[in-house]
């Protein structure tokens, strides 16, 4: 229930005096609605000009990346003479890459590894012959068996190919052999079984009697 | 300018209908929020985070004629006040069915300034105050009072009457109330 006290009351609060900076107070409010706005907008600009400079990046790249990367290799195979594959055919490596740089190891890519090969034999110093040449320049043994040379004759043997090629063939022999007597004595014991169970009067037991039959 | 431009400055995000309409309410609302939270830095703050809200949701506000502003403002102070209380003594408001009403003695309050009616209702605790000052001041119903604080009418009712007791206490304290 609402008396007159309360009506009282509800006139004499609102007629109260503080002091209050009303213009400071604005400035703060103003702040926080401008820093609101300020928010919003340099996200939108951002993402505008994230999308451009990737934009152009990718023109960039479509634009020099094939020239850059031909003129590279150019200058990575100085010696055209050598019988190895010039990365020329193919545009797909890396448009960065530097082969003279003798910090920078060099990637692990087809044409990369193909023009450090040559660098390696012909100019490179020792030290940097390290595990990506090694692994780069195969043995010729290796090579034999590559199947990019299936149609191709069989290159000159020298004596190391020739020792591993006899001692695979050995080893596949014996192989093949071994499978042709493991084939037979199961084979032989498949039917040994099959006549034991077929037999109702020996109890079945083919364990026992496959010892017996090997005794 | 009057209110309808100024609310449409508002939503257009123009500074100086904004300014307007601060300058306008923003004494009105302050005291308003002094009177929930009772130190003026907190209440300061309030009133700035309940016109901030107004400002960035103002499109969610339509205008109906003239004094619509005001109970629109009102109710987005009392609940920055109501979560600022909440959130800092917890107000928590006991279930308290059992209240009797007790009328306030008019000739006493009448005789009372403004300041000295601000300082009886601050000393009173959060609960309490709260009750107050949404029965009294703001003229809600116990029913709407229950639905705000989440409690039950009974409740409202009897923090609404504990409140004056403690009230007519602290004048007879301070030697403002005598039985007549």
């Amino acid at each position: 229930m609402k008396n007159s006290g309360d009506k009282i009351i509800r006139q004499q609060v609102d007629t109260m005096q503080v002091s209050f900076d009303k213009e400071a107070a604005w400035m703060r409010l103003q702040d926080r609605l401008e820093s609101k706005d300020e928010k919003k907008t340099p996200f939108r600009w951002q993402w505008a000009a994230a999308a451009a400079l990737l934009l152009a990046a990718g023109l960039w790249y479509g634009a020099q990346g094939p020239a850059e990367n031909t003129i590279a290799v150019q200058q990575a195979t100085p010696d055209i003479s050598q019988p190895v594959t010039t990365p020329t055919h193919t545009n797909t490596e890396a448009p960065q890459l530097i082969v003279n740089d003798p910090v920078t190891p060099p990637p692990a890519k087809a044409n990369g590894i193909t023009t450090d090969r040559n660098l390696t034999r012909d100019h490179a110093p020792v030290q940097e012959n390290n595990s990506i040449a090694e692994t780069v320049e195969p043995p010729i043994a290796m090579e034999q068996v590559t199947p990019t040379e299936k149609n191709t004759p069989p290159p000159v043997a020298t004596a190391t190919p020739k020792l591993e090629v006899l001692h695979i063939n050995t080893v596949v022999e014996e192989e093949k052999r071994e499978r042709t007597m493991r084939n037979s004595r199961y084979a032989a014991e498949k039917i040994n079984y099959d006549e034991i169970f077929e037999d109702p009067m020996i109890p079945k037991n083919p364990f026992k009697i496959y010892i017996s039959r090997q005794n | 300018m009057d209110e309808l431009q100024v609310i449409v400055g508002c939503k257009n995000k123009e500074g100086k209908a904004q300014k307007a309409l601060f300058d306008s309410y923003s004494y009105a609302m302050l005291l308003l929020c002094l009177r929930y939270v009772r130190h003026q830095p907190d209440a300061e703050e309030m009133m700035l985070n309940g016109f901030y809200k107004f400002f960035t949701s103002i499109a969610q506000f339509s205008y109906t004629g003239p004094g619509s502003i005001a109970p629109y403002l009102k109710k987005i102070m009392i609940n920055e006040c109501l979560m600022f209380l909440r959130k800092k003594d917890g107000l928590k408001i006991i279930d308290e069915e059992h209240a009797a009403e007790l009328a306030a003695n008019d000739s006493i309050i009448s005789r009372l300034t403004a300041d000295e009616i601000f300082d009886l209702i601050t000393t009173l605790p959060a609960g309490y105050r709260t009750v107050f000052n949404l029965f009294v001041v703001e003229g809600m119903g116990h029913k709407e009072i229950a639905e705000l604080l989440q409690v039950s009418e009974g409740t409202s009712k009897s923090q609404l009457n504990k409140a004056r007791i403690m009230l007519q206490k602290e004048m007879r304290k301070r030697g403002m109330y005598h039985e007549e």
